[in-house]
């Protein structure tokens, strides 16, 4: 029943990740109107393969249609740039490298992570310094006066938005799906719309690289420290490494950041079963419905984890060649239409009306570093600015 | 490293932790304790939507439509077991004063704690 339980919940996170734009909270919510946490309050491994293996396969949308989560955030960037070399078969492939190894790394981790939060649990300080000294530097790494001012002004403009949108619930349900879809990937998938830019024809030969353990390993660690501290995502540890470390290549860069994500999936089920602590909705959600207790059974977790980001890599590497052959097959136009317009589908039922008016303004924010040839990732500063305001 | 090598790597990894699961699941056994143990100086509540395996002597056996309830006692402290669409073999186990080991689910249906029983086996006394 456990295996049937594990492959079930496999084949359902496979699916869902492949829906661009959609988060494992707003998954968890998704339950909740179905009913299937009261109908199923005791198959707890079953959730936490849907978790996992809704994380692996959402970098296929992340890579192919440039649509992330705040979990797959920063893989878009190098990613994306693959995409345009035709190399998206490889972006996927460097996404389940660091998957697979990030998971082993972080499952071994695990008793380092239990000593830290015991020492270091409320030990903040560090941590927004990373913050501010991220900020920082994305001001500072312009040449001119000008362009420190418009890359601050973006900065401001996106904290703001966040101010405005995390930290006051009152306007918007579920901000970072509104939010996130319209500052990263709107701006984009309407250029791509609009424009019908040269069609980029994704290679099929078979991707090679090196492993990069050490890079995995580095994204397990990092996220580790990030993870103790609530409100931090696995975005923000990805962009405070990057800029300690910033010599890694592309595919460094992808591998780092899948690690990061599957990690703090993982780190974030354990500080729940360990210390009751939730860093992600979706285990609120599951907490609230008695699914998660703290008598868990560590060895079958870890077998359960592992199990399920290798049966869930395993569909992305079966299907892989499936995926680059529907992107390349089809008329791309057409693909960005449906995507935004899934896109907006799942923003307006999750969200409601009120979400209209933020998507069109982060939407217009989003446009930002595109008018002013600045890199997306400062956009970042709509979730750094509201976390380092909780701290101040 | 290439597609096929990560797929074999991965192939290899899940067969292995699939056996390893499924190693431990078959021989894994839930907590047992005596019924008047278990209702009066355990923390029975912490057990609740989990298998355990309950020991005691059986009382008032009943056929319902096709399902068998009882009662598995210990002196006067008693928990109720069902067996849902239960089997022949089930049915000759369960009579009055048999004692038995129960093995289920200890769930609240109708505010009543019970156990949904999944395997019966005999108590040597």
């Amino acid at each position: 029943m456990l295996i049937l339980e594990i492959i079930i919940g496999v084949f359902l996170g496979f699916v869902l990740g492949l829906v661009p734009n959609l988060h494992i909270n707003t998954i968890g919510f998704l339950f909740i109107l179905v009913g299937l946490l009261s109908l199923y309050p005791q198959n707890l491994f079953f959730f936490i393969s849907v978790a996992v293996s809704q994380l692996v396969s959402s970098f296929v949308p992340s890579c192919l249609f440039g649509v992330p989560n705040d979990q797959t955030i920063l893989t878009i960037f190098p990613t994306h740039k693959l995409f345009l070399e035709g190399k998206a078969k490889l972006a996927i492939f460097l996404c389940m490298v660091g998957c697979f190894f990030g998971v082993f790394f972080s499952l071994l981790l695990l008793p380092i992570l239990f000593l830290i939060f015991n020492v270091l649990g409320s030990f903040s300080f560090f941590i927004y310094s990373a913050i501010l000294f991220v900020l920082l530097m994305f001001v500072f790494e312009a040449k001119d006066l000008k362009n420190k001012l418009a890359s601050l002004s973006i900065i401001v403009i996106s904290g703001a938005l966040g101010v405005l949108t995390l930290k006051t619930s009152y306007f918007l349900k579920e901000p970072l799906l509104v939010c996130i879809f319209g500052l990263f990937a709107a701006p984009f998938l309407l250029i791509a719309i609009f424009n019908n830019p040269k069609k980029v024809f994704q290679k099929e030969e078979t991707p090679k690289s090196s492993v990069y353990f050490f890079t995995s390993l580095l994204g397990v660690f990092s996220s580790m420290f990030i993870i103790l501290i609530p409100s931090f995502s696995s975005a923000q540890a990805g962009l405070v490494v990057s800029k300690i470390k910033n010599n890694l290549s592309s595919n460094e860069y992808i591998v780092l950041f899948s690690s990061i994500a599957i990690s703090s999936l993982i780190f974030s089920f354990f500080l729940a079963f360990t210390f009751f602590k939730s860093r992600l909705g979706y285990i609120v959600v599951l907490r609230s419905f008695d699914i998660i207790t703290l008598n868990i059974n560590w060895l079958v977790f870890c077998l359960v984890v592992v199990i399920s980001v290798c049966l869930s890599v395993l569909l992305v590497l079966l299907f892989i060649d499936d995926f680059i052959l529907f992107v390349n097959n089809s008329n791309h136009r057409a693909i960005n239409i449906v995507v935004f317009l899934i896109s907006v589908f799942i923003i307006f039922s999750i969200s409601g009306k009120s979400s209209l008016i933020f998507l069109l303004l982060s939407m217009f924010i989003g446009f930002l570093p595109i008018i002013f040839n600045k890199r997306r990732v400062i956009l970042m500063s709509y979730i750094m600015i509201p976390t380092l305001l909780y701290y101040i | 490293m290439n597609v096929v090598y990560l797929r074999r790597l991965v192939i290899i990894v899940s067969v292995i932790s699939l056996f390893l699961l499924s190693t431990y699941t078959y021989y894994y056994s839930p907590p047992s304790f005596s019924v008047s143990d278990f209702i009066h100086t355990m923390d029975s509540d912490k057990y609740l939507e989990k298998t355990i395996s309950l020991s005691g002597t059986i009382r008032d056996p009943l056929v319902k439509e096709n399902h068998l309830f009882f009662k598995v006692c210990s002196g006067a402290t008693c928990v109720l077991g069902v067996i849902f669409n239960y089997k022949d073999f089930q049915k000759q186990m369960v009579f009055n004063n048999q004692t038995i080991k129960v093995t289920g689910k200890y769930t609240i249906f109708n505010k009543q704690k019970e156990i949904i029983v999944s395997r019966l086996d005999y108590v040597n006394t």
